[in-house]
């Protein structure tokens, strides 16, 4: 081989691995992901709270507290030697369900989506998993519930089955 | 004098020498630039996590702090503010060691007033007393407590520590706001347990947050 092409070889040989270390550093520096922890943790606190706050509070119906109130819209229909609570806080009496619905949608608007944090929140039964008591859902523009999402999942007992309230916070 | 073949050589190896120093150099001094710049963002970055910890720290404390947290027969209560305990704290003069106005006033269903131990009028304490205490604690950061529920006609807001810096215009801020229970021992009938939201603003002197 001439002088002439081993140095060819030699250049060659450079820019090949000049080309690799670029390569290299691009390639870890765009597979490098920003640190999410404390939006993470931020939002599975929030999810945690708001519902902890939620089930905790107590309504205007009948000096019960929401958990209370939960049961009550979960047992449905008026049982036998039961009736089912009757909340008249705006002066037009509502069943248990639509209090719960107007509170939990207030309070969800004040706090979470005021604060440009869509949500999903839904109530649940074991016996009927495809049937939802109660769906509240804002989602802003551009967020996607479908990839990124902390959710929360309190049961309450009901006899005999269970309730599972969820809120999920989309990020 | 015309220079020799072997000479001519020379100069041209020489030159050639130049060119790769020269273009080598160069390279060099693209990757010095790129190294530099990567540090600068991978420190901006390593900064900002490191406020999002402090400032996660600060709702914490504020969220767990024993002065103002529920607590029945000395067990805790998780995500809850006693709001009796709030209105004795925020009444309370640590120079003298005494409450000032021990009834406290608490928030009645329909009220809607603000509570700001931080406006002090002549002669009451000044916001100054109260730092030295929960500097360690909070730092440079803004507690505020809302009242969601109960309330009628705006929310019923605690400010609970307040510490904004001259700079805080200038420099960067980070809000975080956690929903708490409220409790008010004083209710008897309607709400004893309440819905609130607990808003902590952190400033940093940098402009990254």
């Amino acid at each position: 081989m001439k002088k002439a092409q081993m140095e060819m070889m030699g250049l060659v040989i450079i820019v090949i691995l000049i080309t690799m270390i670029f390569l290299f550093v691009v390639k870890f520096d765009i597979s490098k992901e920003p640190a999410t922890q404390r939006k993470d943790f931020i939002h599975s606190e929030l999810a945690a709270n708001t519902l902890n706050a939620i089930l905790k509070m107590d309504s205007r119906c009948d000096k019960l507290s929401m958990t209370e109130l939960f049961q009550d819209c979960g047992r449905g229909a008026p049982m036998v030697g039961k009736t089912k609570v009757q909340c008249d806080n705006t002066g037009s009496p509502q069943d248990s369900c639509l209090a719960i619905n107007s509170t939990v949608l207030a309070i969800l608007n004040q706090t979470l989506f005021m604060q440009q944090i869509s949500y999903n929140f839904t109530v649940k039964s074991t016996t009927e998993p495809d049937q939802n008591y109660l769906t509240l859902s804002q989602v802003h523009r551009g967020d996607s519930c479908s990839k990124s999402r902390k959710t929360e999942v309190y049961p309450i007992p009901l006899d005999p089955k269970t309730m599972f309230v969820r809120l999920e916070i989309c990020s | 004098m015309r220079p020799s073949r072997k000479h001519r050589k020379a100069q041209i190896q020489m030159g050639e020498t130049i060119v790769v120093v020269f273009i080598f150099i160069i390279l060099i001094t693209f990757g010095i630039i790129a190294y530099v710049n990567q540090q600068t963002s991978n420190i901006d970055e390593q900064k900002s996590e490191q406020n999002g910890l402090r400032a996660t720290e600060v709702v914490l404390r504020a969220l767990y702090l024993p002065e103002i947290r529920c607590s029945f027969d000395d067990v805790p209560v998780h995500n809850c503010i006693d709001l009796g305990k709030l209105v004795a704290f925020m009444n309370y003069d640590p120079i003298n060691d005494s409450i000032k106005n021990p009834n406290g006033i608490l928030p009645a269903g329909s009220a809607s007033r603000a509570y700001d131990r931080f406006n002090a009028k002549s002669g009451e304490p000044t916001p100054e007393k109260y730092l030295p205490a929960y500097y360690d604690l909070f730092g440079y950061a803004t507690i505020n407590l809302s009242i969601v529920i109960p309330t009628v006609d705006e929310n019923v807001v605690f400010t609970i520590y307040k510490n904004r810096p001259d700079w805080a215009e200038t420099g960067a801020t980070r809000r975080t706001f956690i929903p708490v229970s409220t409790y008010n021992p004083r209710e008897k009938e309607g709400y004893r347990y309440g819905y609130g939201i607990l808003e902590v603003t952190s400033y940093y002197g940098g402009q990254t947050a």
